[in-house]
């Protein structure tokens, strides 16, 4: 696993303390945070494709997929895996599509997750009236990643949007690295679609193989599962899975609708 | 034993009975409003928190009533109900300003006053004792209390004195007359025929009570205190203790209050509002001295217009803040919002609610060290930005409608500063890697071609249109007289190209409607 340089310099200056000091050592290494370069996603097999076994603390991240890819469903899981590791989340929702109930059966604790839907203080407060903001939404993840308290940042860009300006990305990019934020721009272009450039560290795309429909007499849901492949399609950072590698995956059934 | 008549303490002195009053404005928010606009006893007005078709009515004047509109209403409901009917809003720091005032007031009657609650509950506990050679007896001293109210222009003034906080609380509630002395050691006599909802238990427990046949205070006081402990925990021994007129709760004295404010008038008439930052920098500099330290929660400046009209700005960081550019941008945002019809002659500054400064400590080793402070500042400037809806933690509602399910909380957001986001606590229980809907709110209008009644195909937002390979449902949800009424049909719809719909038809308006997508 990856260790940050910060991270080894400061191994080596506890090393020489315990050395210098013999004995109980009265200081909290915090192992986690030492060595940790990485956000662990909760699903084995994908962090095993991922370099350094999860997702890249600092790291502008591209999450993409066509609709019903089974991208949403796998952005809820990594934000419940972070919060179980006691990370701090923020989602950015400029669409509105946040459904509460699906998260919480992604076990995401609702109550520690940051929601943030920014519509112009301008544009009318009836929600007919509402158009997603996606450059809102870049606003809102550039003053978050400003406060450097969030460990993970989503930004649900939903369907067709307007990318933002190239200096606006290379910008959140930079302050991802040094907030160690993961940052994770969720858009919704298929695999062979262009990624968001180069600001972008590692792109993954979600892909749907299957899906099963098992419609019973007596039960209101169809919708048996889906089964997805993600796959990594870019990344600086070196071999794990590495570029073409890909992960298959199956989703339970949809519990809420 | 607390609320039991004289004891000696155990140098043998006579230890003064436990005596809490308590006065109680009913109706405070519309009170409030009268007090400051007499005009309103002549018209029908309701209190609500924004202006908005969603916003809901939260306190309503008598005249509203008898109109027909109720607390709960949407705006909408409200003007429909009532075309007459004028709708208001509480001015920042409007409650707290009123809140401070009594607060005074109440403190030229005893030293030592507690309000109850927020600022916007009316509910204030006083320590009478020792004061009988200042005001006389205990119904001269609830006298004083009504008058000290009553000056500060709250006209309907509630006043009672009880052996515990409990009791008194409930004499200002369902006391006959307005002002009530409990006699001492008869506060369980008191509450035994008062009704079973004013004891803080939850609704469950109060219910699993009243299936029992249990009614009133008297009827819970009656059962064994073991049994209760047993059935229904800590907070059940709790109130069981206060219906048998027993309370530990103490008397929390108010620290005296300042008046953190600074006026500025200008010798010359100001229509650019970029002038008026130096001076409101000036104000905010002197405050903050005078403040020593102490971190700013709401501030709010006023501005005299030369037409004699005051327009307000209000600056409410989500957490303590000293900080002068934080402070000064804020209210530069609200100030760009804000209408002048005239000219500013005169500028004010006043600092309405402020706290010791939180400082958090850091951790060695730690990955990174977190700035709570500057993340509350960061919220702070989105909401300033976006509006404090913008912001929440989502929640959970039981609804048939799904849009509803969803509720946002944006006060969270402001209220648990000492708890942000990720600072300790683990995340759910769930890790299991479930199908997600992506729910469109508000739903997307679809036009549907059906073949031999079943849907063949349908487009919306101005795609193609997309042909059904495999479709499941109706499953029917409707509602009754509780809500607006609806009435869909949802379908689970796969299409052609990959896509997992969820579609519903309104069977009142007969339009289809793509309500999410299975992602």
């Amino acid at each position: 696993m990856p260790v940050s340089p910060i991270a080894r310099d400061l191994e080596t200056a506890l090393r020489r303390l315990e050395e210098r000091y013999p004995g109980p050592f009265p200081v909290d290494r915090a192992p986690r945070a030492l060595e940790e370069a990485s956000l662990p996603t909760g699903i084995d097999r994908l962090d095993a494709l991922l370099p350094g076994g999860g997702l890249p603390r600092g790291a502008l991240i591209e999450l993409s997929g066509a609709p019903s890819s089974g991208k949403t469903s796998l952005t809820l899981a990594l934000i419940a895996a972070a919060q179980r590791r006691a990370e701090s989340v923020a989602y950015v929702d400029p669409e509105r599509s946040f459904f509460a109930p699906s998260a919480q059966a992604a076990g995401i604790d609702l109550e520690q997750l940051l929601l943030v839907r920014p519509t112009p203080r301008s544009a009318p407060r009836s929600s007919r009236a509402r158009r997603p903001d996606t450059l809102a939404g870049f606003r809102v993840i550039d003053h978050l990643l400003r406060s450097k308290w969030f460990s993970l940042l989503v930004l649900d860009l939903g369907g067709p949007f307007r990318p933002p300006p190239l200096d606006r990305l290379f910008r959140i990019s930079r302050l991802a690295r040094v907030g160690e934020t993961v940052t994770l721009l969720l858009t919704e272009t298929d695999a062979l679609r262009p990624s968001l450039g180069s600001p972008v560290s590692l792109r993954l795309t979600v892909t749907r193989t299957g899906f099963r429909f098992t419609p019973k007499a007596l039960s209101p849901f169809a919708l048996g599962g889906l089964r997805v492949r993600v796959a990594v399609r870019k990344s600086k950072f070196g071999p794990a899975g590495g570029p073409g590698n890909e992960v298959s995956l199956d989703l339970l059934p949809d519990a809420v609708a | 034993m607390p609320g039991n008549s004289n004891t000696s303490g155990t140098n043998g002195s006579v230890v003064p009975p436990a005596r809490t009053a308590c006065a109680f404005i009913p109706r405070f928010p519309v009170a409030l409003q009268i007090r400051d606009d007499p005009s309103l006893e002549q018209v029908p007005f309701a209190v609500a928190p924004g202006q908005a078709r969603r916003d809901r009515v939260t306190a309503l004047s008598n005249r509203a009533r008898a109109a027909g509109v109720k607390i709960g209403m949407t705006t909408v409901q409200a003007l429909s109900a009532c075309s007459e009917l004028r709708l208001l809003s509480p001015r920042p720091g409007q409650a707290e300003r009123a809140a401070l005032e009594l607060l005074e007031a109440l403190q030229t009657v005893s030293p030592a006053v507690e309000p109850a609650g927020d600022a916007g509950s009316g509910l204030f506990y006083l320590d009478p004792r020792g004061l009988s050679r200042v005001h006389g007896d205990e119904p001269r001293l609830l006298s004083r209390v009504v008058d000290a109210l009553k000056e500060v222009g709250f006209r309907q003034v509630r006043a009672a004195v009880a052996g515990t906080r409990f009791a008194a609380f409930a004499a200002v509630i369902c006391g006959e007359r307005n002002l009530t002395v409990v006699p001492d050691g008869e506060q369980r006599e008191f509450l035994a025929p008062l009704p079973l909802e004013l004891l803080p238990l939850s609704a469950s427990d109060r219910e699993r009570l009243h299936a029992l046949g249990l009614k009133t205070i008297g009827d819970f006081a009656a059962l064994p205190a073991p049994s209760v402990e047993v059935r229904y925990g800590a907070a059940g021994i709790h109130a069981h203790r206060l219906a048998r007129g027993l309370s530990s709760d103490l008397l929390t004295r108010m620290p005296e209050t300042e008046l953190f404010e600074e006026t500025f008038e200008l010798e010359l008439r100001v229509a650019d509002r970029l002038l008026l930052m130096p001076i409101l920098e000036t104000l905010l500099g002197r405050l903050l001295l005078r403040l020593d330290g102490r971190g700013i929660l709401l501030m709010v400046a006023e501005f005299l217009l030369d037409d004699d009209q005051v327009v307000e700005a209000a600056a409410e960081p989500a957490a303590p803040c000293t900080d002068p550019r934080t402070l000064l941008t804020l209210l530069a945002l609200e100030i760009d919002r804000l209408r002048f019809s005239a000219p500013v002659v005169e500028t004010s500054l006043r600092v309405v609610s402020a706290t010791p400064k939180t400082r958090e400590q850091g951790r060695l080793f730690a990955r990174r060290q977190r700035d709570a402070d500057r993340m509350r500042r960061t919220l702070a400037r989105l909401q300033a930005l976006f509006g404090k809806q913008a912001l929440s933690h989502p929640g959970l509602r039981a609804s048939h409608r799904p849009e509803a399910r969803t509720v946002e909380d944006p006060a969270a957001c402001v209220a648990s500063p000492s708890a942000p986001y990720g600072s300790g606590n683990s995340g759910g229980s769930g890790g299991e890697l479930v199908t997600s809907l992506r729910l469109f709110d508000p739903p997307r209008a679809a036009r549907v071609r059906l073949e031999s009644g079943r849907i063949h195909s349908f487009s919306f937002s101005g795609q193609e249109s997309l042909r059904v390979r495999l479709r499941f449902g109706p499953r029917r949800i409707s509602s009754g007289w509780w809500e607006r009424p609806f009435d869909r049909d949802y379908f689970q719809i796969a299409t052609a190209d990959q896509g997992l719909y969820w579609l519903f038809r309104d069977r009142i308006a007969n339009r289809w409607y793509v309500h999410g997508l299975f992602d």
